[in-house]
């Protein structure tokens, strides 16, 4: 019976769960290739066992938002159950069921895609230096155990929020906003310093410090970078609502109030998720510089030269997955608001925008929406581009100096080409959808 | 209705049935406290406590709600009063306001021969057909129909929502049917408010901030816009919830927020779409005084569809509406109130044969 209500339910809720089929499909794809490069680099002595568990990281990160998300979209029909007399463990069962459900479909599609693009892109490279189809069957059954843990911790979360909800507070769901924090703004902000200055050493350690000492700060760099990240965007999210909780005169010229009402609505959760994707950022600026200089042949790093090609072009294309991951489900996201949204535009219609006022503020909230999460990795790559570049000339030859720059600017190319294509995507799809709808 | 009197009365038929203020409670199924409240007067008993409560004290319910009992020669005269203190009580008790400028008023809307036609494949629906009327500046006008009479339609078309097939409408002068469509959303902003029945609220903004947002829309200078949301929100009784969420406040407060947010940019017509549709009798009794302060206070011109009768009571003119047109017209003159909503039982029974439009 439930298996047959949860099968009907998931069916009924495809639209919504557009976002979570997609980002689990991209997510478990990319996990797969990256369980092959992790087995390949591993027989060549590099260290990449991190890559499949940040991936995985990331995923519990996302999947946890959008089961927020879908609990948000059905709540009323949950309370509805509650009131009909379903026990909340019956609930759970049915809501966990759906999950797996979807989640079995989602590694199926992920998996093919992921071992598609192996064959597609990688395969005859690995063939070439010996490799075989070996990597693609390990990291299948990889992909298979990593995909079980990421379901099960997100499994576990479902099972404490579905616990703890009345339903009055479900009926009310859906239109709930985060309660607005403006109280820990030094907090985030003392935070944010002192881990801005800790990594700022800790670069500075890296190229001045003796080799000896300077070896080991890489193994920890990344704790302070994070703590710099997350605690960057609480800061924003705290300063904007706090601004709303003073009623500050600066929120009433054009389109401030709504715009930063809207990017505040969900501080926890929106501050969690832009750190996830600033990491995610970084990291494709961190694969896309590294896969440059492996390309250079100039620059001996691997036993030969073509595992060296190879491992540079594995780089690079890490980084536009990165990428694709990153702009694909921030795009989703707006488009799903977008039709959340619709009322609000439909009411601010009614109170004398006009439809190009309306398309203008769609548009600076797809600008921002695909801007902020970058916006600390930004400042991040600004400042520790010049000082890796000064690291990196230190062992090139003169000729090949400033290598790392031109990388990174190569990178910020790429990201703007990126970033323009998404940008017009979304809006393109945002004014056929407000066309049809005011 | 005397509450001291009922509450006296109440004390005294007790007393004389033999019960004590413990034991008439322990009946009833309440407190003691409740029962000390009714007799000090600081309470009247519940609607559904009044068959018992006049059981357990052998009285009528016409003695109890005048506080004394009535002999049988006058039973007629006195259960009249009864009702007209009830009827009273229910409807308010405001009286006409003979307003200075009443003789030569300014014509702020103007309806002229107002036709709308939907054309689908097959059929040609005749949704509203040849309507005329002009609302002066300051007034209080009521559209009342049934449901699918075409007052939306009209509203829609007033609310630069819908194009009329033909006829002209205006509005501070201007005809809007001539406006560019470009142009309309600025002439939303300049000229229209509206309270809609849903609240239509935006759930992301506060209650304050819903205010703020009208204010932002028509540029309105920055340095006024708090004081003038606390003004009004403690005219509206809204100043408490002001940082609090729409979702996390009663429909009637929620409906208060869209009247301030409506009246905060000073329109020439604030339109009101059965406003009271979703509130219980005494938000909407709330409500409609504080449409009433609007049109006192701030001289606003206020044109409101509604089905229900009692709400259409505090209108100052009311214009009945069936299958697309204006069948009769309503003009409270200096009649109190109890007149005026009688006056429109009589109208609508004529023109429904009998149904009903109080609810």
């Amino acid at each position: 019976m439930y298996l047959k209500l949860a099968l009907r339910n998931a069916k009924r809720s495809a639209f919504d769960y557009m976002l979570y089929i997609a980002t689990m499909t991209i997510l478990t794809a990319i996990m797969c290739v990256s369980n092959c490069v992790s087995v390949f680099g591993n027989r060549y002595g590099f260290e990449t066992a991190a890559l499949p568990v940040f991936i995985i990281l990331i995923m519990v990160v996302l999947v946890n938002y959008i089961n927020t998300f879908m609990l948000k979209q059905r709540a009323k029909e949950f309370a509805s159950y509650l009131l009909l007399g379903m026990e909340k463990s019956k609930l759970l069962q049915m809501f966990l069921l759906e999950f797996c459900f979807i989640g079995i479909v989602c590694l199926f599609l992920g998996t093919l895609l992921g071992t598609g693009l192996y064959l597609a892109i990688f395969s005859r490279l690995f063939q070439d230096v010996g490799m075989g189809l070996l990597p693609m069957i390990k990291s299948i059954l990889l992909t298979l155990v990593l995909f079980v843990i990421a379901e099960l911790i997100s499994a576990f979360c479902i099972r404490q929020k579905i616990y703890k909800l009345q339903i009055t507070v479900l009926m009310q769901e859906k239109r709930r906003n985060q309660p607005l924090q403006g109280n820990r703004k030094t907090f985030w902000g003392i935070l944010l310093v002192i881990s801005g200055f800790i990594l700022l050493l800790l670069l500075c350690g890296i190229i001045f410090l003796p080799e000896d000492i300077a070896f080991f700060i890489p193994n920890f760099i990344m704790i302070p970078a994070i703590c710099c990240i997350f605690a960057f965007y609480k800061w924003i999210y705290v300063y904007f609502s706090s601004k709303r909780l003073l009623q500050s005169n600066h929120l009433y010229g054009g389109n401030r109030l709504y715009r930063i009402a809207d990017m505040t609505k969900g501080t926890k959760t929106s501050a969690l998720m832009d750190a996830n994707f600033c990491i995610c950022f970084f990291f494709s600026a961190m694969t896309f510089v590294f896969g440059i200089l492996l390309l250079n042949e100039s620059i001996e790093i691997f036993p030969s030269v073509d595992i060296q090609q190879l491992m540079g072009f594995i780089q690079i294309s890490l980084c536009i997955i990165f990428m694709t991951i990153y702009f694909s489900i921030i795009a989703l996201q707006q488009i799903i608001e977008l039709k959340q949204q619709a009322i609000n535009y439909r009411i601010l219609h009614y109170m004398g925008k006009s439809h190009a006022q309306i398309m203008s503020l769609i548009k600076s909230q797809v600008m921002l929406k695909l801007l902020v999460p970058i916006l600390m990795g930004l400042i991040l790559l600004l400042l520790g581009a010049p000082l890796i570049n000064y690291e990196i000339n230190a062992v090139l030859p003169v000729s090949l100096h400033n290598l790392t720059i031109k990388a990174f600017g190569g990178f910020i190319v790429c990201f703007s080409i990126l970033y323009v294509c998404y940008f017009l995507i979304v809006y393109l799809i945002s004014k056929r959808y407000i066309k049809t709808t005011l | 209705m005397d509450q001291i009197k009922i509450g006296n009365f109440i004390a005294a038929r007790r007393k004389a049935n033999k019960l004590t203020q413990s034991k008439l409670a322990e009946k009833l199924g309440i407190t003691d406290k409740a029962i000390s409240k009714w007799e000090t007067g600081k309470s009247m008993p519940d609607l559904s406590l009044f068959t018992p409560l006049c059981d357990l004290l052998g009285i009528t319910l016409n003695e109890l709600l005048l506080g004394e009992f009535i002999a049988d020669e006058n039973l007629k005269e006195k259960s009249n009063q009864v009702l007209f203190e009830v009827i009273t009580s229910w409807l308010g008790k405001d009286q006409w306001e003979l307003r200075p400028d009443s003789d030569n008023p300014d014509i702020v809307l103007k309806l002229k021969d107002i036709k709308k036609i939907y054309d689908t494949e097959n059929t040609s629906t005749l949704a509203v057909n040849n309507i005329s009327f002009e609302v002066p500046k300051g007034s209080f006008v009521g559209i009342m129909g049934a449901s699918g009479c075409g007052k939306s339609t009209l509203l829609n078309m007033i609310a630069t929502i819908d194009n009329a097939t033909s006829g002209t409408i205006e509005i501070d002068g201007k005809d809007i049917t001539e406006v560019p469509e470009e142009e309309l959303a600025a002439f939303r902003r300049e000229h229209l408010g509206f309270i809609f029945q849903e609240y239509n609220l935006l759930d992301t903004l506060t209650i304050y901030e819903n205010i703020a947002l009208a204010l932002t829309i028509k540029q309105a200078p920055k340095e006024g816009v708090k004081q003038a949301i606390y003004n009004l929100a403690e005219k509206l009784e809204i100043s408490e919830v002001l940082n609090k969420f729409p979702y996390e406040v009663s429909g009637g407060q929620r409906q208060r927020c869209a009247c301030a947010r409506a009246i905060a940019v000073n329109p020439s017509v604030i339109l009101a779409d059965e406003p009271t549709g979703a509130l219980d009798s005494y938000s909407a009794k709330q409500l409609l005084e504080t449409l009433v302060m609007f049109r006192r206070d701030y001289q606003a011109t206020i044109l409101m569809v509604t089905h229900d009768a009692l709400s259409a009571s505090y209108c100052d003119r009311i214009l009945f509406m069936q299958d697309g047109e204006i069948k009769a017209v309503l003009d409270r003159e200096q009649e109190n109130k109890q007149a005026f909503f009688a006056s429109i039982l009589d109208i609508t029974a004529r023109l429904t044969g009998g149904g009903s439009y109080v609810s």
